[in-house]
């Protein structure tokens, strides 16, 4: 994984341009503009993250107050909205690594709205909330729900893949030949 | 302004800030950067959201539920804390990085990259939450 890439800037011109998923170990500061960028980024990505979710749990008519089957229509909804993400930032990936765009843009949208978007923490959460409480105390219950805890987490992990993979083909790449 | 009203304000300027941070932890700390704050938001979250309680996966939830513990302010902040987690950690770039490891036929780098996410990012949400029971235990925040 580890790229001998000093600047990560694309000023130089015979260079393939970095992926804006790929993360050299940069010294040099990234620049103000970039970091506003992901900072604008991130507050729409946020934004867009509430407004999905909540449209989604009420159009599925999800209870607010948590109920037993409250982790699973969590998980749908947040699955849906990390997928999308997913294969939007695979697109972008390929399309930025062929296109020369201004290094800001596609940070911005891909770090900051995409990458905030999507989240790792609430798919997990929505397990850990289940363990202090009384519903389930037997031992075989508890162990039912870690099974689909981690089935879920898993299908999760393959279905991500699958969406990237898909948007990196749209996007137009076949191979990682542009890099390594 | 109540407490509640300002936390949904203050929740997207928490979310960017958890996309500069992670930003910034991709690009000092190197391949491990998104790795570390996956694991770092995770944590985090366990231990908000298990303050909070079931069901407060959304900051308007816990608003509509009353689900909330003493004064107003500390759910509030809560909030705004799992707000900001959401946007530290993420997942389309784990997807991606993963998918390129696909890609170049590196399944086991992808397998083990969504191992590391995924498993150690719960094993870290639990491990907040757990911190965060033990301690609402001592200072008896909890319910």
């Amino acid at each position: 994984m580890s790229r001998s890439d000093p600047g990560g800037a694309p000023d130089h011109p015979g260079s393939p341009v970095p992926s804006i998923t790929s993360s050299p170990s940069r010294r040099r500061h990234p620049g103000w503009r970039v970091i506003l960028a992901v900072a604008v980024g991130g507050l729409v990505g946020s934004l867009l993250h509430t407004g999905t979710t909540r449209t989604l749990l009420s159009l599925a008519g999800a209870s607010p107050a948590g109920a037993l089957d409250r982790p699973l229509a969590d998980t749908a909804v947040l699955v849906v909205a990390n997928l999308v993400g997913s294969f939007l930032l695979g697109m972008l990936t390929a399309r930025s690594a062929r296109w020369n765009r201004p290094t800001w843009l596609a940070t911005g949208l891909g770090v900051g709205v995409l990458g905030s978007f999507t989240t790792l923490s609430g798919v997990l959460v929505v397990w850990t909330v289940l363990l202090p409480h009384g519903d389930v105390t037997d031992p075989a219950g508890q162990l039912i729900i870690f099974g689909t805890a981690v089935l879920a987490l898993a299908v999760q992990g393959l279905s991500g893949s699958a969406a990237a993979l898909g948007g990196l083909y749209l996007g137009g790449m076949r191979e990682r030949g542009l890099r390594s | 302004m109540t407490a509640a009203e300002l936390a949904l304000w203050l929740v997207p300027l928490a979310g960017a800030l958890g996309a500069v941070t992670r930003f910034l932890l991709d690009w000092y700390v190197s391949v491990r950067g998104v790795l570390w704050a996956n694991l770092a938001g995770s944590f985090l979250a366990g231990a908000a959201t298990a303050l909070l309680g079931r069901g407060s996966l959304h900051a308007t939830d816990v608003m509509a539920s009353g689900s909330v513990l003493g004064p107003a302010v500390l759910p509030a902040a809560l909030i705004v804390l799992v707000g900001f987690t959401t946007a530290l950690t993420t997942f389309s770039t784990v997807s991606v990085r993963s998918a390129e490891q696909v890609l170049d036929r590196q399944w086991g780098a992808a397998m083990r990259m969504w191992l590391t996410h995924l498993g150690g990012g719960l094993a870290a949400a639990v491990a907040g939450a757990l911190v965060a029971w033990c301690l609402s235990g001592v200072t008896g925040l909890a319910t």
